[in-house]
């Protein structure tokens, strides 16, 4: 039986992923070709999903409005860089993120991963784990949930937790309620990391720049550092700062990166009925703020390695 | 690290200038694929001199010319330039650009080389201006950033094009690339830290800096696009160029005289008969055949009529085309040549 299926791009794991509810966007941060593969599967009240890539990718849209959803790491390899975040969280291989999809509304949660590691998702129903957490009374746990993005988790719950997901994701959910009974555990054991300085506010930074990022209504106009320093009221080294080290890349870089991942999602969806390739490519150069259509397809080339004519000839 | 002796180059061609910045690149940076367009914009014969004495990690580098020039080259992922002009003293202004940024004596210009998302420079070095480059690698230089949390300095090389900058630090890195080219310096982290000390300081007035903006972006295009050897080489029209772009003709106008101090036909003009010139320099192709097909190869590049393209070319480079040819033949000696020598 085949574990898990391989993609040629981000975008078909974002199809995938919308399969499961997620209407996630999905922005690789380097260029050049990667590998992707991803397995899930779902049952009554939890769905679960692993996805892994060799190039750093971006998620954004992250929640639906009925699951919280978990997220932890699994290392391929060893890595002198953070993993990941999830939500500004910093993953390590014992970290759960994804607390805070409990509150948010869906579609407001994002995380970035290296291709260092692999990301899993498990997504529970927000009503049914809520009861449950009321009913065995798990004070630490609802706390947790409640008010962390993500704790540290050093138990055996979270080490049956990965094996059960493991073994899940080739063979199908049997029992989806061991599921709600070892995040419990481990929501219950797990402990908040103690913030190091400014990292409240980094997270708070992170998280309105990857929205002003993926702001459809922004996307048509070209941003200037200033303008991303006035919309988000913050300093440019600041903004630089949080961007190198969370994203590996300046701001404005990182903006023109996912504006050319949406270009080129909304070209693979015209090139079917697509009237004239030309007229097809300037119209969505402008309309994700690149205003030259020779710059755009240049910058397109650089980060795909292929012109965007080539893209709707495919 | 020891620093190398400055060597001069002299060239009196562009395609020779062009193969030696194509090696020196190649050299500095060895999987690069450098490739880089000049063309002579002002007319008379050309003298150029590149001065260069580069250490391990920075490439420095004087160059001038006797007629002003336009460069062009792809911008890149691992370096970044800095480019000023030396008036030695003299107050004699310059009408040297850099990617749109006016030089003048406090300018320091040339950030946009590094461009992550793809895009090209442009520069304009006046005629009998001193020109100093220097390039540092990218990859040593955002280290350096981070460990010194230099991230202004990192906001300014990734928004700018260039800065006036009357800082101490922007002081000391021009002198001490002078005393690099008089007693030779070693260390290479100086040229670094003082390259970000610069880039860090506060620029109080807007006009003090050049930041990448469409209108840069949109010259960037424009230069590009009349560079492109596109098969056939259709002659380029005013308004095909302004419909590529994307722009309207009279801001594309205007942008181009702003810049080139010419109109746009005028300076497809001057970029093709440079094209020409290199194709008579080709020292790939026998002297024969390019007399035989010199004709055509002004006609590939949109010069209708050939007796008003030899006073062109004349006008231009003080010398006729089978001049041109002729003199990049000396550079081989035919074994035919030889036997003729003996004889007489």
């Amino acid at each position: 039986m085949k574990i898990s299926l391989a993609y040629e791009d981000p975008l078909q794991l974002s199809e995938t992923l919308q399969e499961l509810g997620q209407v996630t966007r999905i922005t690789q941060l380097e260029n050049g070709e990667g590998q992707y593969t991803m397995a899930h599967k779902r049952s009554s009240g939890i769905a679960i999903a692993e996805i892994s890539a060799t190039k750093p990718l971006l998620y954004e849209g992250w929640g639906t409005d009925w699951s919280v959803d978990f997220n932890w790491i699994t290392p391929k390899h060893k890595s002198s860089t953070p993993f990941g975040y999830c939500e500004g969280y910093e993953m390590s291989p014992n970290s759960i993120g994804g607390l805070n999809t409990l509150n948010t509304m869906p579609g407001g949660s994002w995380g970035k991963y290296s291709g260092a590691c692999s990301s899993t998702a498990c997504m529970l129903n927000k009503q049914i784990l809520l009861d449950a957490l009321k009913k065995c009374h798990a004070k630490t746990a609802i706390e947790n949930l409640s008010k962390s993005r993500g704790i540290d988790v050093n138990t055996e719950a979270f080490s049956q937790l990965r094996r059960l997901t493991r073994r899940d994701l080739i063979k199908g959910i049997s029992n989806p309620s061991k599921y709600y009974d070892l995040m419990i555990a481990c929501l219950e054991e797990g402990g908040k990391r103690l913030y190091k300085k400014g990292e409240a506010k980094n997270q708070r930074l992170l998280g309105e720049i990857v929205n002003l990022s993926h702001d459809i209504n922004k996307m048509k106009t070209p941003m200037t550092l200033s303008d991303v320093c006035q919309q988000l009221n913050a300093g440019q080294a600041s903004l630089y700062r949080v961007c190198q080290d969370h994203f590996g890349m300046g701001v404005i870089e990182m903006m023109t990166q996912v504006r050319l991942e949406e270009a080129r999602r909304e070209m693979l969806y015209q090139k079917v009925n697509m009237p004239n390739t030309t007229s097809v490519i300037r119209e969505i150069a402008i309309r994700f703020g690149f205003k030259h259509q020779g710059r755009f397809s240049r910058r397109y080339f650089t980060a795909f390695g292929e012109l965007p004519s080539q893209t709707l000839d495919d | 690290m020891k620093a190398r002796k400055a060597k001069e180059y002299i060239f009196s061609d562009l395609l020779g200038m062009e193969s030696y910045c194509k090696n020196h690149y190649n050299e500095y940076y060895s999987k690069s694929n450098f490739s880089c367009n000049i063309t002579q914009l002002s007319k008379g014969e050309l003298l150029t001199s590149s001065i260069c004495a580069p250490i391990n990690n920075v490439h420095l580098e004087i160059f001038k010319s006797n007629q002003t020039l336009l460069y062009e080259e792809e911008a890149n992922q691992n370096s970044v330039a800095f480019c000023w002009i030396n008036n030695q003293g003299e107050s004699l202004g310059s009408n040297t650009i850099i990617s749109g940024h006016k030089m003048k004596d406090l300018s320091i210009a040339g950030f946009n080389r590094i461009n992550k998302t793809g895009g090209n420079i442009w520069d304009i070095v006046g005629a009998n201006t001193l020109l100093c480059c220097m390039s540092l690698k990218w990859e040593k230089m955002k280290e350096k950033i981070d460990n010194m949390n230099a991230y202004n300095a990192y906001a300014r090389l990734e928004e700018c094009i260039g800065i006036d900058s009357n800082s101490n630090a922007s002081k000391q890195l021009k002198m001490l690339f002078q005393t690099h080219f008089t007693k030779g310096v070693r260390r290479s982290d100086d040229f670094y830290d003082l390259a970000i000390a610069t880039l860090e300081e506060p620029c109080e007035k807007q006009n003090q800096l050049t930041e990448r903006s469409e209108t840069t972006e949109l010259i960037e295009d424009l230069v590009k696009l009349l560079h492109e050897d596109r098969e056939g080489l259709p002659p380029l029209t005013v308004g095909q160029i302004s419909k590529y772009l994307n722009s309207e003709k009279d801001s594309l106008g205007q942008a181009c005289r702003t810049n080139f101090n010419m109109n746009i036909l005028d300076l497809i003009k001057s970029i093709r008969l440079e094209q020409v010139k290199k194709s008579y320099l080709n020292p790939h192709v026998p002297k024969g055949l390019k007399q035989f097909t010199k004709q055509h190869n002004a006609l590939y590049y949109g010069f209708k009529n050939w007796n008003s393209f030899q006073r062109l070319y004349y006008k231009t480079y003080q010398e006729s085309p089978e001049e041109t040819i002729e003199k990049a033949s000396k550079i081989n000696v035919l074994i035919s040549d030889l036997f003729r020598g003996s004889r007489a």
